[in-house]
């Protein structure tokens, strides 16, 4: 099943410092490289 | 990656990671590992799941292959601490373009499974299509 796009840039993200955004805006002003981690430590 | 942040902006491309830490975990990851980019904090796996990516097996965590690589690791100097966040979470890296679109999608193998930033880089240069006409150059200039 392909990955449906079109719900995951609206989702919201927290970030670092606790800020919330949608995820689409990293990509508003040129292509994103989105980096999945594996865990800490 | 953080090595690369001048070549990512070059190419002006946004680099943005993910974690599977609380944004306070997250935020110290950041700051041990001098992180320059933003960093998402997804305990839940809301973005993981979204992304399909998948959780290794026992058998891929507990092989060989990976022992190795954990040795391999530790001889460049990285340290071993204790695991935050779902240990069998695979990671993985998309290129997303500016309509929204995955134009490049890596799912890990294994949770030392990624491409190097130089691929991610050549990737980005050869789909010249994705970077905004004002921050296109000319290379021949």
């Amino acid at each position: 099943m392909p990955i449906d796009m079109d719900s995951v840039k609206d989702q919201e993200v927290v970030l670092s410092d606790n800020a919330v955004t949608r995820l689409s805006r990293f990509w508003e002003e040129g292509p994103l490289v989105l980096v999945f981690l594996r865990h800490y430590g | 990656m953080r090595q690369n942040e001048e070549q990512f902006q070059q190419q002006a491309a946004g680099v943005v990671l993910v974690g599977l830490g609380t944004p306070e975990e997250t935020a110290a990851f950041k700051e041990q590992f001098h992180v320059p980019f933003p960093m998402i904090a997804d305990p839940e796996k809301r973005l993981f799941k979204a992304f399909q990516l998948k959780q290794a097996t026992p058998k891929t965590l507990l092989s060989v292959g990976m022992a190795m690589k954990g040795l391999s690791a530790l001889a460049r100097g990285h340290r071993i601490g204790i695991p935050k966040g779902d240990v069998r979470q695979l990671p993985g890296v998309f290129i997303i373009d500016m309509d929204g679109r995955i134009r490049f999608s890596h799912f890990a193998k294994d949770p030392a499974d990624h491409p190097p930033a130089d691929a991610l880089l050549r990737f980005l240069q050869s789909n010249r299509d994705m970077i905004p006409l004002k921050d296109r150059v000319d290379p021949q200039s």
